[in-house]
């Protein structure tokens, strides 16, 4: 690390993140909201359908019987015995039948106008889920990548900034170019010590790694003897900014440069969706929060509910029936299950992912299951 | 609730718990039927769900109830604690009409396997001794093996009418449905109440894929559709 770096506004990197992850926690509910309003109004013209189609026979009947009552009397005309004829009247029956055509032919035009409807929404409709399933494919796939990664950058910028003690080296105009301290000997090619040391401090001084206990560091920064990953069992932790020697921290190596990982995000599927303000630790997700997330399950996978674990032996799964007598509920049916136990984390929904019965049980409060 | 030294809640308080949860339940799944499974009637028969791994049915009769709860992340399941599973010492003390009742009804609905076990699983259970519930555990145990089912059916109506709204995200005019139904059904306990048409309206409001199944969770406990 041995060129300077002009360094702007982490601000703005800041307020692009933020506003990446509004777009990431708004657009599945807008999108759930105008899925619904949608099915709404096919449901809402299939029954207008339905209620015009049999109005319009119930009207052919109508009419049927009004011209059979008209040809009735025009039938009950006489002739005198001088061979006059006389007419019956038959307005009243005249005008029966007439209103009733009118009637009808207001039923017809009403059942066209419906599957005229029906075709334009339909056709609107299948437009606007194509946009959408792209639209969900892009948040599902590239905005989380990307919110990730600027949330990465960001803090090697800020582990930069405030651990590298900056010098001013002059830039610019009003925008000063910051340069880091020197490199420890030995050490150009291989990530710099001050950065990551500072990384794992601020990292869990910030939450953005999260530890599985107390005591020890992140699973995934750990080496199998317990120490950093290339380096020999039992060595020491990094520990946060101040609290060890840059000179002499062990290097983290790191496949592919990347300085942080991010293991509790990524195991969290459905981290984007906006939390209700009752989230709490120890409460079970809430009605609304199930709704939420099967949705969201479902959109995910193109119609199918599907485990969010890789390892759940069922893959597919359905939602739960209810409770019927003398039946026992099979195993691959959908459990929202907290990530980390419910006892310890909230609801949220970073913490919530959709697997089977059957491995929600196995799982009890282990993650992987036993 | 009249407040009480007795730790286990009373019986009438479930009953009205589980009407109040019951409307709160029809009222959602109205627009989101996908929920029918959490709270369901069969016959005097509750059940309850909570799609995370919670389950149980309480038998309601006129005098008495028995209920009976399997929470799978239970350390008394018999998948976590690894011994044999043994129904009785749930059963502990329950009256034998009791046990009767629950083997003929409650029992059924919370039926699975493990292993070499077919038949009811259940991680604990309580039933009715007059006015007051009773259990072969402390109440807190009974909660924390499975009866945090119950939390909505056994809060205080006023304090759980407003957990049901804020839990379901609901709009002000769901709540007031909410209690105008509760209100109406506590006025009229044993005789049916008939939608109102502004109620339909409300019912309806948030959408119409799930009346059936809201329609039937309300008839199950007395209302009549207009």
């Amino acid at each position: 690390m041995s060129s300077s770096a002009d360094i702007h506004s982490v601000q703005a990197l800041e307020g692009m993140r933020d506003s990446l992850q509004r777009v990431g926690s708004d657009t599945p509910q807008l999108l759930y909201a105008a899925e619904q309003e949608i099915r709404q109004t096919e449901e809402w013209l299939k029954k207008r359908l339905a209620y015009w189609q049999a109005e319009v026979e119930r009207r052919q009947a109508a009419v049927r019987m009004a011209a059979g009552a008209l040809a009735r009397c025009q039938a009950s005309g006489y002739t005198d015995e001088d061979g006059n004829y006389y007419p019956p009247s038959c307005g009243t029956e005249e005008q029966a039948l007439a209103e009733y055509q009118q009637l009808l032919r207001e039923a017809q035009r009403n059942l066209e106008e419906v599957q005229r409807w029906i075709a334009r929404i339909g056709q609107a409709a299948t437009r606007y889920r194509t946009q959408a399933q792209r639209t969900r494919q892009m948040l599902d796939s590239g905005l989380p990548q990307g919110v990730a990664y600027l949330g990465q950058k960001i803090t090697e910028l800020h582990v930069y900034l405030a651990g590298a003690a900056p010098v001013v080296t002059g830039g610019g105009g009003n925008v000063p170019s910051i340069s880091p301290p020197a490199s420890p000997p030995g050490n150009s090619s291989s990530p710099d010590p001050w950065v990551t040391g500072g990384l794992v401090g601020l990292a869990a001084v910030s939450g953005l790694v999260s530890s599985p206990s107390a005591s020890g560091p992140p699973a995934n920064l750990t080496s199998p003897g317990g120490g950093l990953p290339g380096s020999p069992p039992g060595s020491p932790v990094p520990q946060p900014i101040g609290a060890a020697t840059p000179a002499t921290s062990p290097p983290l190596a790191i496949p592919g440069g990347s300085p942080l990982a991010l293991p509790a995000a990524v195991a969290a599927p459905y981290r984007y969706l906006k939390d209700p303000p009752s989230v709490a630790i120890g409460k079970d997700f809430t009605p609304k929060q199930h709704e939420v997330l099967c949705m969201a399950n479902i959109q995910r996978h193109g119609g199918t509910y599907k485990s969010d674990d890789p390892s759940d032996p069922y893959q597919i799964l359905h939602r739960p029936s209810k409770s019927m007598r003398g039946v026992t509920p099979p195993p691959d049916e959908l459990q929202i299950d907290h990530i980390t136990p419910k006892g310890k984390a909230p609801n949220s929904y970073a913490n919530a992912r959709i697997i089977s019965r059957f491995w929600n049980r196995k799982k009890w409060d282990h993650d992987p299951p036993p | 609730m009249i407040p009480t030294t007795n730790p286990f809640p009373r019986r009438q308080d479930l009953w009205q718990g589980a009407l109040l949860a019951t409307i709160g339940q029809a009222i959602n799944v109205a627009a989101m039927p996908d929920l029918a499974n959490e709270r369901s009637w069969d016959g005097p028969n509750y059940s309850r769900q909570d799609s995370q791994g919670t389950r149980g049915t309480i038998t309601f009769l006129a005098d008495r109830l028995v209920g009976v709860i399997r929470d799978d992340h239970s350390p008394r399941a018999p998948w976590h604690s690894g011994g044999p599973y043994r129904l009785d010492p749930l059963l502990a003390e329950m009256p034998a009409d009791l046990r009767t009742l629950a083997e003929a009804e409650a029992l059924q609905y919370v039926l699975d396997s493990w292993e070499n076990l077919n038949g009811p699983i259940i991680t604990t259970a309580f039933w009715s001794t007059g006015e007051f519930l009773a259990a072969a555990d402390p109440w807190p145990v009974v909660v924390e093996h499975g009866g945090h089912l119950l939390e909505i059916e056994l809060m205080e109506p006023a304090a759980a009418q407003v957990a049901i709204a804020a839990d379901s995200e609901w709009s002000p005019s769901q709540l007031n449905l909410l209690r105008s139904l509760f209100d109406r059904k506590q006025q009229t306990p044993n005789g049916p109440v008939t939608l109102k048409d502004w109620e339909l309206r409300a019912l309806v409001a948030s959408g119409t894929s799930g009346l059936a199944e809201s329609q039937a969770l309300l008839t199950a406990i007395g209302f009549v559709f207009p």
